[in-house]
């Protein structure tokens, strides 16, 4: 026998989704075919990421779906986490365009609510809830990668604020947010590592600010490298205490990480998919297809556990860095087991099934490190195992 | 604590003292008698066997629990055919609970004849009875027209009607095969509301709780040896490829895991004691494909020594590469997953079926 139990270390939260998540779940559900139903978008894979759609987020907002789980000061619902999880995963399932919002709600809007001032969180979060207010995140630099810590961009003290210094990388949809949370240097060296970084809210359309479009693999714009040159951010933007962004951060990451979005990038090629195999009965074909939804329904039942776990009050680091490795790693092997389950001919790109296997495709190379590699998410899980 | 992580504790101590490695390894092809014995006495053959048949009344999560702890253990006895799923067979047909294990067969495509011409029904054919040899009771299950009977045979009492072909699986575990030449039933019953392919799934079932129980004693061990063993002056653990080799690994036992107590949670929500076949298909699965990476992963990390008849890793890897063929295999189940979601999919979409309201 070995000292170490790995068993006694796992907490799989138990999702009992309560009533509210279920009446919840039906409206969502209800709207949303109705709004492919009158053409206002077409489902598409890595609609979190790529589908901007400012009036649709609006109108999820006027619902009373975004922001679910703030309180009902901050705009919110006064929801639980599992309420939010029923709402993104219908959300994901339906390939709505819902990349607008998706920042906010997930991550900026919990990160004010917690370190906020009392201004920051009366003037901001309500738009972001109604869906009016976008936030970009200002992390990687052309320098730092993954080592987020490595940071150089640099804000310095002036009267009534601050100087930004710097430039930032992979902004998702900084030309059509309103705002950007950036990772800057406060105070030491660069050497000082993860001390003396602080989050600034940064106005985008300050002078100074200068957006400059990456276009991906597919040829749209969703990523921007965007140059900060003497940019002033006024006193009250700073996000909590001076040189404790780098814990805001850890503390938003586990959030980033465990969500049904991590799983549910490629669902609209598993619908697809299911129609084809219905369709025409391959034995092969079924066995790629259950494997597949082995997979799915193991990882929507551990991402709701993390959910479950939140509601719980605890931080489920190790978890919801597991779910991420586990996550992108099937999201990310989806088109090829469709390549493999179905014959060139029947997925040309005429068809439903063609079309989402050539997005899953040129997306899913970015599938595997956005929100931290599955190597570093490894190394989470190492260490919290003690290694 | 939960009434499962409870039992679990109890029967995890009262295992980990009767079966170190060599117990386990000495009782080779037989098995543990004593302990089925002790085990007995305890209720947890029974778990979830109803009250009024003589058994816990508990649900099945906890009598995978147990199964589970079986399967960490190396247990030589057959929690898993006997108690799980016998004891489930018994029960639906109403039989109150007996001693001693019971060996379970069955019947798909029409291998065993029952004849019951003469008002004494007899039993005519071949079958796969796992652990048979130890088994104090046959339990047959059978297909007849659009019905499912349970037919009960006394070895004792069938005599030469029975003939044995002892074999074992890639584990050493008894996994043997009956003739059976009009061997005379003790009793029959109808099994209302079962066919063969639930029985399956509750084999099944059980099974991935064996299995999961045989992959997180393979992490356990893992875990272990890297942080103790050295190599180029420090412990395995601190090279990073080691490292991370450990979190895939526990990241395949949380899903087999999860995946397992989803269909436990299934067989509860569709009704006490049901079988969803759906979430079992599942479970099965991903137990398939944590066992094909944890297996290879935990030898990685032992090396040379993992592959010796006297390291206890392959008592684990070697049951894991046992039992994920036994009960259908990942292909079986996955095939059995896709077709049913698939179809029931057709015309209202995936989605609504996944996640039901």
């Amino acid at each position: 026998m070995t000292a170490v139990k790995i068993g006694d270390r796992v907490v799989i939260g138990e999702a009992d989704f309560p009533e509210s998540a279920r009446r919840l779940r039906l409206e969502v559900r209800a709207f949303l075919t109705r709004a492919r139903a009158d053409g206002r978008y077409t489902p598409s894979c890595d609609a979190w990421h790529v589908g901007f759609d400012p009036g649709f987020s609006a109108e999820l907002g006027s619902r009373g779906w975004l922001g679910v789980s703030w309180p009902k000061e901050a705009g919110g619902q006064g929801g639980s986490a599992l309420d939010r999880f029923v709402v993104t995963e219908e959300l994901l399932a339906a390939g709505a365009p819902v990349a607008a919002h998706w920042v906010s709600d997930r991550q900026t809007g919990p990160a004010l609510l917690r370190y906020g001032s009392r201004k920051q969180r009366e003037t901001l979060l309500p738009e972001m809830a109604a869906g009016r207010l976008f936030f970009a995140l200002g992390l990687s630099e052309p320098g730092s990668g993954s080592d987020l810590a490595s940071v150089r961009t640099k804000a310095t003290r002036c009267d009534g604020g601050w100087v930004l210094q710097g430039s930032k990388i992979w902004t998702s949809h900084a030309h059509r947010c309103q705002f950007v949370m950036v990772l800057a240097r406060t105070s030491g060296r660069h050497g000082d590592r993860h001390r003396g970084l602080s989050q600034l809210i940064v106005d985008l359309a300050a002078p100074g600010v200068d957006i400059r479009p990456i276009r991906i693999l597919d040829g749209s714009h969703h990523f921007n490298e965007v140059f900060f040159d003497d940019v002033f951010v006024p006193d009250g933007m700073l996000l909590g205490n001076e040189g404790e962004g780098w814990a805001q951060l850890r503390a938003e990451l586990a959030l980033e990480r465990s969500g049904p979005e991590r799983f549910m990038s490629n669902y609209p090629l598993l619908e697809a998919l299911a129609r084809e195999v219905a369709k025409h009965g391959d034995p092969q074909a079924e066995q790629t297809f259950g494997e597949l939804m082995a997979e799915f329904t193991t990882l929507r039942r551990l991402s709701a556990g993390v959910a479950a776990e939140v509601d719980s009050g605890r931080s489920p680091t190790l978890m919801s860095a597991l779910v991420k490795d586990l996550g992108t790693q099937f999201e990310h092997k989806i088109p090829d087991a469709v390549r493999r389950a179905v014959p060139a001919h029947r997925r040309t790109i005429e068809t439903d099934l063609g079309r989402a296997l050539r997005d899953a495709v040129l997306f899913g190379p970015g599938m595997k490190f956005r929100g931290g590699t599955n190597e570093i998410l490894r190394e989470i899980v190492a260490k919290e195992l003690g290694l | 604590m939960s009434d499962a992580e409870e039992l679990a504790g109890v029967v995890g101590d009262l295992l980990a003292e009767r079966l170190g490695p060599d117990t386990v390894r000495d009782l080779g092809r037989t098995w543990a008698a004593d302990l089925w014995g002790e085990l007995e006495g305890l209720g947890m053959t029974t778990v979830d066997v109803p009250e009024r048949l003589g058994g816990g009344g508990g649900t099945t999560a906890e009598a995978l629990t147990v199964v589970r702890v079986a399967g960490y253990h190396n247990a030589p006895i057959p929690l898993a055919e006997s108690a799980f799923v016998g004891g489930w067979l018994k029960s639906r047909a109403g039989l109150p609970v007996s001693e001693g294990p019971s060996g379970t067969a069955l019947c798909r495509n029409r291998s065993v004849y029952l004849d019951d011409s003469d008002g004494r029904p007899r039993l005519t054919g071949t079958v796969a009875v796992p652990w048979g040899r130890h088994a104090r009771e046959l339990l047959v299950v059978l297909e007849e027209g659009d019905a499912t009977q349970l037919a009960v045979v006394d070895p004792a009492a069938a005599g030469a009607a029975l003939t044995w072909t002892h074999g074992s699986n890639v584990a050493g575990e008894p996994r043997d095969e009956v003739r059976l030449t009009g061997a005379v039933c003790r009793e029959v019953h109808d099994l209302p509301g079962v066919s063969i392919e639930d029985a399956h799934a509750r084999a099944a079932l059980g099974r991935a709780a064996l299995m999961v129980g045989a992959l997180e004693r393979v992490v356990d061990l893992s875990l272990g040896h890297v942080t103790v063993r050295e190599q180029f002056g420090r412990p395995l653990a601190r090279f990073q490829v080691i490292a991370h080799y450990l979190a895939t690994m526990t990241t395949q036992l949380v899903a087999a895991r999860a995946s397992l107590e989803g269909a436990a949670r299934a067989a509860e929500e569709s009704a006490p004691h049901e079988v969803d076949s759906m979430a079992v298909a599942a479970a099965k699965t991903r137990a398939g494909a944590s066992a094909e990476v944890i297996t290879l992963l935990g030898h990685q990390v032992h090396g040379a020594i993992g592959t010796t008849e006297e390291h206890e890793l392959g008592l684990s890897s070697r049951r894991l590469w046992a039992w994920r063929d036994e009960d259908g295999d990942e292909q079986y189940w996955s095939g059995v997953l896709g077709r049913q979601l698939a179809s029931r999919a057709y015309g209202s979409g995936l989605w609504p079926v996944l996640a039901p309201v």
